[in-house]
């Protein structure tokens, strides 16, 4: 008996990877939000069972990307006055441009961690992208280590709630006390994991080569990629507000939103 | 007098071997053992045996970077050279202590896979084999995360032996394992001794291989001082020297004399009634109906995986039940009016790492002095041992002392009900004794005390009420009983 996945997960890590490489390179907002809005739905869809908190962290991690693009980037023309907080246009720009960037990123991580099985990435990703052994490995070990972190998060919360703290955390102090036992608890893991499989024989693992599987699942989301390419380079070219000269998706476009309320 | 022994498929020497941050943990050991013999190596916690473990699979020095000097013969191969340590899959299968930290692959049948890929072996029909004799064929695709402790104990077993190995290296294999369990590993190692393997089994609950046993060591303070031959490993002096050792080498007759059961108080701490709990769709328990008095032990026994661990999550609030209720001193747990919770109910759970907050173990104590209301002196004062470690990370104390600390958090927040998840696994003799005397406080604070066990010790030392958790049912049963149950699938042919 043996399991398939959707899709094999080594189209899948190309377009993972590829996706990243362009989302960190495009600055143009309307090119990131086409991009990085759609993978950020499907991918935040897919995840939202097994990954709730996850997500949920990313996006209070919204609160420290405004209060960093207000300190750093803070310039040009007043947007928003409240009270003696006056954001600018510059604060805004970078709020937009990198959170669409760091979301579709996130959406593209959790669209390939919901898809894809560990086991099979393993050997999908050393027999036909020859990936080295250590480092497919070390992937699927993390893709692992998030089911499991996400258990051990769960009885942590659990006993600090009996000890009177609050089990979602919101100061500082908080979170390193939450993560400070699931760091342990992961670190010991790697390391024993690590020992274990080399007392299993995983340096002598010897590789079976095998072509990339193309059907028609792989094929689209090969097109798809190609499709996410071709619009961030007329994004980062100017043509894209050529082509869509209608949608006027800008900061500005947001700016002027600030500037309504 | 420990003798070198001409015939052994295994022989060390360790001179000296240690960890990159500590000196001579262990030194002057030697041991063998022979094809087709359970060689048995027994010492207390911390003395020194799974640093010999690494040391002699060239662990310690390859991957950890250790220190060791000595020599090595590994079936023909010297682990400690590069050249040998690259061979040391293919003869040797090793198990190491934490199961749950060794698993890298998402389900059963990947993680035997895994094993079989490495070494080149790539046969869906042996991993069926595998999984079936060690009872795992039915969670094959099940993950992991999903499997109780003794599972996940049976798996790694499993995933390490897949290849067929010469030389079977077990490092507390019965840390966790359910008397079904342990019955299954016994049986598994006397096919292994029948088909010649050479067997290494490292323990300090030495009674379950005694009487398979043909060589035994002792380790103490990282020196080999003792060697008993199969002769003399079984009569009374050995096992009183075992005991005097901190090992634990009682045979099962002897918890059934120790039962001393105790009445409760009259008022009813704990109390669930049609109590129904699950996750999701899937029904653990069903129709459960007990109660616990003020100041009472209950134990919880049963099979790995019969929902002993889910049940104390119901009670202490941390799970919805699905049907019936818990009250605990006549409140729901998930909407006490007690603040901090772990007032009216503590759960400890079986990773005790799960329940520090703080990152040295002065800061843990200052914590819980400041939520529990407990001074901090005499929080410190509790055990000879924690004073020197008040500035270390609660994280990097040993296994037992982990424990102990978890479960002295739970004791000073003096709930009404205080319950314990497989509290003894890995702890030696010493342990078990402050661990005692943890309860004792517990109990005479009127606590009433819950703990999911294994443990046939511990359930003839401190239980005063007995339930046995299986098929989804709980019933209750005498402590006598519940220690027949426990001991009855080792007698079993």
């Amino acid at each position: 008996m043996s399991r398939e996945g959707i899709v094999d997960p080594a189209v899948l890590f190309i377009y993972g990877l590829v996706l990243t490489l362009v989302l960190f390179v495009d600055r143009d907002a309307l090119s990131l939000a086409l991009i990085g809005v759609p993978n950020a739905f499907v991918g935040f869809a897919l995840g939202w069972r097994k990954y709730k908190v996850l997500i949920v962290l990313f996006f209070i991690g919204f609160v420290g990307l405004a209060i960093n693009a207000l300190l750093l980037t803070n310039v040009g023309p007043a947007v928003l006055v409240v009270g003696p907080l006056i954001v600018r246009a510059g604060a805004v720009n970078t709020f937009v441009t990198i959170g669409l960037r760091i979301t579709g990123i996130a959406g593209v991580a959790f669209l390939f961690v919901s898809l894809v099985d560990p086991a099979l990435t393993v050997r999908s990703l050393e027999r036909e992208l020859r990936l080295p052994k250590g480092v497919c490995f070390a992937l699927a070990y993390a893709l692992r280590l998030i089911d499991l972190m996400s258990k051990d998060l769960r009885e942590v919360q659990g006993v600090r709630v009996l000890r009177g703290y609050r089990s979602v955390p919101i100061t500082p102090s908080d979170i390193k006390s939450v993560l400070t036992p699931l760091l342990s608890v992961g670190y010991e893991r790697a390391l024993w994991v690590g020992i274990a499989a080399e007392l299993r024989g995983f340096r002598l693992r010897k590789v079976r080569k095998e072509p990339l599987r193309i059907g028609w699942r792989e094929a689209m989301v090969l097109i798809l990629l190609a499709l996410q390419i071709i619009i961030a380079l007329a994004g980062m070219l100017g043509y894209l507000r050529l082509i869509v000269p209608y949608i006027p998706f800008t900061s500005s476009w947001f700016i002027g939103l600030f500037g309504v309320f | 007098m420990i003798e070198e022994h001409g015939d052994a498929s295994l022989e060390a020497y360790v001179e000296e071997a240690s960890y990159p941050s500590k000196r001579g943990a262990v030194k002057n050991s030697f041991f063998s053992a022979s094809a087709g013999e359970l060689t048995l190596i027994a010492g207390p916690s911390g003395s020194g045996k799974t640093t010999l473990l690494l040391a002699i699979t060239g662990v310690l020095k390859h991957l950890l970077q250790g220190n060791v000097k000595g020599r090595v013969n590994l079936a023909g191969i010297d682990p400690l050279t590069e050249e040998g340590f690259n061979e040391v899959p293919r003869i040797v299968g090793a198990v190491m202590q934490d199961p749950d930290k060794q698993l890298a692959m998402p389900t059963p049948y990947d993680e035997v896979s895994f094993t079989l890929e490495n070494l080149g072996v790539s046969d869906e029909g042996r991993v069926w084999s595998v999984l079936k004799e060690y009872g795992l064929e039915e969670h094959a695709f099940k993950p992991v995360e999903h499997l109780s402790g003794g599972q996940q104990r049976r798996l790694v077993i499993a995933a390490a032996l897949a290849h067929d190995p010469d030389i079977v290296v077990l490092d507390e294999p019965t840390a966790s394992l359910d008397p079904w369990g342990i019955k299954l590993l016994k049986e598994n190692i006397t096919r292994l001794l029948r088909r010649g393997k050479t067997v290494v089994v490292v323990e300090h609950k030495v009674r379950y291989f005694l009487n398979m046993t043909s060589r035994a060591y002792v380790i103490k303070d990282g020196v080999i001082t003792a060697e008993y031959r199969r002769d003399k490993l079984l009569s009374g002096d050995t096992l009183r020297e075992l005991l005097m050792t901190g090992i634990d080498a009682l045979p099962p007759e002897a918890h059934v004399r120790d039962v001393r059961s105790r009445e409760g108080g009259d008022e009813v701490a704990v109390s669930l009634n049609n109590l129904t709990c699950g996750y999701g769709d899937v029904v653990v328990l069903e129709d459960v109906s007990m109660e616990l008095r003020a100041g009472e032990v209950g134990v919880l026994v049963g099979p790995n995986g019969s929902g002993k661990t889910t049940l104390l999550k119901c009670i202490a609030g941390l799970l919805e039940p699905v049907d019936g209720y818990v009250r605990v001193m006549g409140e729901d747990p998930r909407r006490a009016g007690v603040r901090p919770r772990g007032r009216l109910v503590f759960y400890v759970p079986q990773i005790p790492d799960y329940t520090f907050v703080s990152s040295s173990v002065e800061g843990e104590l200052k914590e819980v002095s400041k939520k529990a209301g407990v001074a901090f002196g005499d929080l410190v004062d509790i055990a000879p041992w924690v004073k020197e470690a008040l500035q270390r990370p609660p994280y990097r104390l040993s296994h037992g002392q982990r424990r102990w600390l978890a479960l002295s958090v739970g004791v000073a927040y003096m709930p009404k009900a205080l319950l314990l998840d497989e509290p003894t696994t890995g702890l030696d003799l010493r342990f078990m004794g402050e661990l005692r005397r943890l309860l004792t406080k517990a109990i005479r604070a009127g606590t009433a005390v819950l703990i999911a066990t294994h443990d046939p010790r511990l359930v003839a030392e401190v239980a005063d009420r007995a339930f046995i958790v299986d098929c989804k049912r709980v019933r209750e049963v005498s402590v006598i009983d519940a220690l027949k149950y426990l001991e009855k699938p080792l007698h079993e042919s």
